[in-house]
């Protein structure tokens, strides 16, 4: 009797697993689809003929290739900068000799917690309050912090799993603590730092909320321009753009996850 | 004849950890080649002083002289002490080659000479086929072997070793222990051993310093400690032991007797201190036994303390034989006996166990 239930209740198990997927699956086949359609209007999924006309579209719009170009010059520096605020507060969390070090963990990571829309308009404030109206440098500030919380949290997960005994060693065998550091934790710690910048890259091109309020009529991102596209002509070139969007991170997330494991990453540890 | 020099001396070295004093008033001097184990259960302030020793922790009073500079306040690479760490710690990104010339690198020698002397390291550890190799493609053994070569290629005016041979399996530690010892006494290095076995110990150290709670219990030569222990701490700790307790009775030639309640008076030598009750501690492996009512064996004519028991329980281990003996009072000893073969025992067997009054260790109970 017990073994019925048992079984019954391992079918259920299986069979919201395969809604899950289904739900998370769904919207993206849809996209993808849509995003090849050969038809000039929003027809009814699935589109009868393929053409690449979306992705020539969306190439050669003016509108969108700003925000693209705009996207990832704010993802480039954006990365290079948190990667570096991210490595140095990592480095003093874990290798600091003072007290609050769990206050200042969760200081850290706040920006994880506080809804990006509140972040934005909370930076769009602090910005004008000191005469930087919207543009690439605000974009950039919005960005940093948005990213730095993956940053810190990344690489800290690699500084941490280094043995203490091996850092010891270092010092043991001469080297001072500024020289332990490049020549042995940098160097051990090196697949989580790039992980955190391929974290933060992705993080930055996805962003929608921060953008939005930091965004000028001329600086503005890839995503913004999507959601503005929407609001003024809605056609498939959004599709195009989404799919576009949507191969370059799976592409630097399978990167990151061949060379260390993206959910032990996210799992922290 | 010159004295030997010092190479590290600690002066009343204290250092506690909140309300735990780790080390507490901890002298001792190693003079220039030798070797000495540091022993003690966990928790005795061993791997305290090591650390303070290398200059991870920095005493909150005495001092720690390496040569005759006084090292407290100075950080672990203003000294040049190598430290063989427990897990090895060897650099996994780095080859054996590069993990031996690490110290060399980061201590201004030239590339020629620090080339020169890596090869002579890899060559006294035995590790000069793997140069090339990463860490981790190397056994445990060989690990050690490298670590051992990384830490002496500064030619370090001491070295520490933490528990080296614990993390190895029991056949490549008996393998190592020699090993480790000749590298040591080839290199000429002035060492220190922690650890909390006492075979190890006692065979990798010259004279062995037995640490509880903080302070050292006894210092002396391995032999010394095991024969001549002065508490019954070290006793206890090193080796096994049987223990009969009891109040002092009359001379008895140059003996003294000890009456031991319930079940027998024995000889013991002429005590120290002016104790009531007295503990006589006897070794297993220094009881003879044989069968109830055979006649005495080769009793090398001195006097000798006889007692009755039964035995209760029996191990083969081998080369000896372990009983657990029940006295006819009630208390239960250890014996070890040869594998002799033509012995047959078993449990049950009522027999006689006899022993020397100078083999017993005979402590005042405070």
């Amino acid at each position: 009797m017990t073994r019925v239930l048992d079984d019954t209740l391992y079918a259920l198990l299986l069979f919201v697993v395969a809604l899950v997927v289904v739900f998370l699956l769904m919207p993206l086949v849809i996209t993808i689809g849509m995003a090849f359609d050969a038809r000039d209007y929003l027809g009814n999924f699935p589109p009868r003929a393929l053409s690449l006309q979306w992705f020539k579209h969306f190439f050669s719009d003016e509108f969108y290739m700003n925000g693209l170009t705009t996207s990832i010059s704010v993802a480039v520096a954006s990365t290079v900068l948190s990667t570096i605020i991210g490595l140095t507060a990592a480095t003093a969390l874990a290798e600091g000799r003072f007290g609050y070090k769990q206050a200042l963990n969760t200081l850290f990571l706040s920006p994880l917690v506080v809804p990006s829309v509140v972040v934005g308009f909370a930076l769009l404030l602090f910005f004008s309050k000191i005469g930087l109206y919207s543009g690439f440098l605000p974009l950039l500030g919005g960005h940093v912090i948005i990213t730095l919380p993956y940053t810190i949290r990344v690489s800290l997960a690699g500084l941490v799993g280094i043995p203490r005994s091996v850092k010891e060693a270092a010092l043991v065998l001469g080297a001072n603590e500024w020289r332990a550091f490049f020549t042995v934790s940098l160097p051990l710690a090196r697949t989580s730092i790039f992980a955190a910048a391929v974290f933060a890259f992705v993080f930055s091109m996805d962003d929608v909320a921060v953008s939005l309020f930091l965004s000028s009529v001329n600086t503005y991102t890839l995503p913004v321009a999507m959601v503005g596209m929407m609001r003024s002509h809605f056609d498939l070139s959004i599709a195009a753009a989404a799919v576009f969007m949507m191969v370059v991170m799976t592409t630097l997330m399978l990167c990151v996850d061949r060379l260390s494991g993206v959910n032990k990453i996210l799992a922290g540890d | 004849m010159d004295t030997p020099s010092i190479v590290l001396e600690l002066r009343n070295v204290v250092k506690s950890f909140g309300a735990i004093t780790a080390v507490n008033g901890v002298s001792l001097t190693v003079v220039k080649g030798s070797i000495i184990s540091l022993l003690g259960p966990s928790g005795c302030g061993k791997t305290t002083l090591l650390r303070i020793i290398a200059g991870f922790e920095d005493p909150d009073a005495g001092d720690v002289l390496l040569g005759s500079k006084n090292m407290v306040g100075m950080r672990p690479y203003e000294r040049n002490v190598g430290l063989l760490f427990q897990d090895y710690a060897l650099f996994p990104h780095m080859t054996v080659q590069k993990n031996v010339s690490y110290s060399l690198r980061h201590r201004g020698v030239d590339d020629a000479a620090a080339k020169k002397r890596t090869a002579e390291m890899l060559n006294l550890v035995g590790m000069s086929d793997f140069a090339g190799r990463y860490p981790q493609n190397l056994s445990g053994g060989q690990q050690q072997r490298v670590a051992l070569g990384r830490a002496l290629a500064s030619n370090p005016e001491l070295i520490l070793l933490d528990e080296p041979l614990s993390a190895l399996d029991a056949k490549l530690r008996l393998e190592l222990r020699t090993e480790l010892k000749r590298i040591l006494k080839t290199a000429g290095s002035t060492a220190v051993v922690v650890t909390h076995d006492q075979e190890e110990a006692m065979t990798l150290g010259e004279r062995v310093v037995v640490m509880e709670k903080g302070k050292i219990m006894q210092v002396g030569t391995p032999a010394q400690i095991y024969e001549c222990p002065q508490t019954r701490f070290v006793a206890e700790f090193i080796g096994r032991s049987n223990w009969f307790g009891g109040t002092l009775g009359g001379k008895v030639g140059e003996h003294r007797e000890l009456l031991c309640k319930g079940f027998a008076t024995l000889l013991i030598p002429e005590p120290k201190g002016g104790h009531n009750v007295y503990d006589a501690c006897i070794r297993p492996e220094f009881i003879e036994v044989r069968s109830r009512g055979q006649a005495a064996g080769e009793n090398r004519g001195g006097v000798a303390n006889t007692i009755h028991g039964v035995i209760k329980e029996m191990m083969y281990l081998g080369s000896e034989l372990e009983f657990i003996i029940m006295l006819e009072g009630g208390q239960e000893i250890i014996v070890i006996e040869r594998n002799s073969r033509s012995k047959s025992r078993q449990r049950g067997d009522l027999v006689t166990l006899s022993f020397m009054p100078s083999n017993l260790i005979v402590i005042g109970r405070e």
